[in-house]
């Protein structure tokens, strides 16, 4: 289990994250809803503290992780899925995913993950060879997100998975992270595509303006009035 | 044709020295200005142990590349890192890197004072002749020692897991952190082989040229101008960036006017820049190791 416990961040001078509460129940898909600006990705990039919170705690499987180095963090089976994919670039997809499993030393679970992967990405195994930037977005997601599933993560922190995608290819992206929780991940979901998260989600928070305004049950937050207002366009 | 062959030993060590800039400036997006001192460095250290240790030329070699190697890391470690984490901005840390190239010019002077040194070359320099052009021995072994560094240095990159990570660094580094890799850890590796390289050039010239506590500054500068020629932060820009300063240096100072060598050489610089921006040899949107 995630806890994060009241953090504060900010860039420069500017604070942005006011006070940010919520945890992700292992084995299940929590998310993380809001509008543009509102510090998602900034609350994300403080569990892997590419930021570093200057106030509060952030607690993994009990044990508190604030201010540990990002690499040490990814270390104990956290992964985050950035927003923009951030693929390398000159990179081949096969070296992509072999960067996924930069920490690990057991080479058979790596190889086995390879297989498990390019069955779960069938695109990616016709493009093992080709360079990273020359996928098409949906491509690129998939090879993001099967670079971090190469870490054998517990823990998966997914930014906007959805972004710029066409439906049919938002949905082959979301079934996976159902098959990723399914796998007993823990799974952490930001997304501005409200309505899909929301009813996949066992959980779920709102936050605006660098503060958690709500939290519910995915059913129920898709009942709220104020959600329905703001974020389901109804 | 013999002025173009001529060119080309020294313009492999320009692009040993200009891959010495591309891969710090792609690994951390810093330009070194202490790279020439690596060169006058790894001279000197050749010259050491050649002279005092009176080991052979393939150990000088070695044993320069390794040290000055160690010095690199150790420039990124205690004095870039703890500047960026404490959020200097990136002209600081560039400044940083000067500083550090003039104390190691200071630093030389002092250890081994202000007359020009000559290393023995191991082969001779007496030119031979193979169809209708005259070689030396000794471009030979610079050549041929300068080519087998970027052939290793091409393998390190493309097959080993610090190389990886480095190129992971250079392409996304926030993407590297990602992974799981220690960016910090990789700006070293990248300060380590650039100044081993750099070294390795030292002691490929100094039986050419004079060796001085201050020939870092010339080779340095000709070794960034091979590096933006070629489109900085590329390694294939730097090495062909490289040869190409070499090859038009010496056309330009055999057909033209030695005297003016310089001025020609840089002339063309300003016309390359004019024609392409970026450098020769960067394509778009591929930039970086
Ligand atoms: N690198 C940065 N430097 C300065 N301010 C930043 C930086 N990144 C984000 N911000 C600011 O912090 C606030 C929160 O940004 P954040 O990226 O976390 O929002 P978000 O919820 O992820 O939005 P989006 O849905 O558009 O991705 C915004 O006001 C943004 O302008
Ligand atoms: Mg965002």
């Amino acid at each position: 289990m995630l806890e994060i416990c009241g953090i504060k961040a900010k860039y420069g001078h500017t604070e942005v994250l006011h006070s940010v509460t919520l945890r992700a129940e292992t084995g299940r898909i929590t998310t993380l809803i809001g509008g543009n600006g509102a510090g998602k990705t900034t609350t994300l990039n403080c569990i892997v503290n590419i930021l570093k919170p200057y106030e509060g705690q952030i607690l993994w499987k009990g044990q508190e992780i604030t201010g540990l180095r990002s690499k040490d963090i990814v270390r104990l089976g956290i992964s985050l899925i950035p927003e923009g994919r951030h693929v390398f670039p000159r990179m081949t997809v096969r070296e992509n995913l072999e960067m996924g499993a930069y920490i690990r030393k057991d080479a058979n679970g790596v190889q086995k993950d390879f297989e498990w992967i390019l069955e779960l990405f069938p695109v990616l195994k016709e493009r093992l060879g080709q360079e990273a930037a020359t996928l098409s977005g949906g491509e690129q997601q998939m090879l993001a997100i099967g670079r971090s599933l190469m870490g054998n993560p517990d823990l998966v922190l997914m930014d906007e998975p959805s972004m710029g995608l066409a439906p049919i290819v938002v949905e082959e992206v979301f079934s996976v992270v159902e098959q990723i929780m399914a796998m007993g991940k823990t799974v952490l979901l930001v997304e501005q595509n409200a309505a899909l998260a929301l009813n996949l989600a066992h959980e779920g928070y709102v936050i605006e303006l660098g503060r958690i305004v709500l939290r519910g049950t995915g059913k129920e937050l898709l009942r709220n009035p104020e959600v329905e207002k703001a974020y389901l366009g109804l | 044709m013999q002025f173009f062959l001529n060119g080309l030993p020294i313009g492999a060590i320009y692009s040993l020295v200009a891959l010495g800039y591309s891969l710090i400036y792609a690994a951390s997006g810093v330009l070194n200005w202490s790279q020439g001192d690596m060169v006058m460095l790894g001279a000197y250290v050749g010259f050491t142990v050649f002279f005092f240790l009176k080991l052979g030329f393939i150990s000088a070699l070695f044993l320069a590349i390794v040290v000055v190697a160690l010095l690199g890391a150790l420039v990124q470690y205690m004095i870039l890192r703890p500047l960026r984490e404490r959020e200097a901005p990136p002209i600081n840390v560039v400044i940083a890197t000067l500083g550090v190239a003039i104390i190691c010019r200071n630093l030389a002077l002092g250890i081994w004072g202000p007359d020009p040194q000559i290393l023995p070359s191991p082969v001779s320099s007496r030119p031979l002749s193979l169809a209708g052009v005259s070689v030396t021995p000794q471009d030979i072994l610079v050549l041929s020692v300068g080519i087998t560094l970027m052939l290793i240095l091409h393998s390190f990159l493309k097959n080993t897991r610090e190389g990886k990570a480095l190129r992971a660094v250079a392409q996304d580094r926030y993407a590297a952190q990602l992974v799981g890799i220690d960016p910090e850890r990789s700006d070293a590796v990248a300060f380590a082989a650039s100044a081993g390289i750099g070294a390795a050039a030292g002691i490929l010239i100094a039986p050419i040229f004079f060796v001085t506590f201050n020939m870092g500054a010339s080779i340095g500068l000709k070794g960034f101008v091979a590096a933006v020629i070629g489109g900085l932060g590329t390694i294939p820009g730097a090495i062909a960036g490289g040869f190409f300063l070499g090859v038009v240096e010496s056309l330009a100072g055999g057909l033209i006017s030695s005297g003016y060598r310089d001025a020609i050489t840089f002339s063309l610089l300003i016309v390359v820049l004019w024609l392409k921006p970026s450098g020769l040899f960067l394509r778009k949107n591929r930039q970086k190791v």
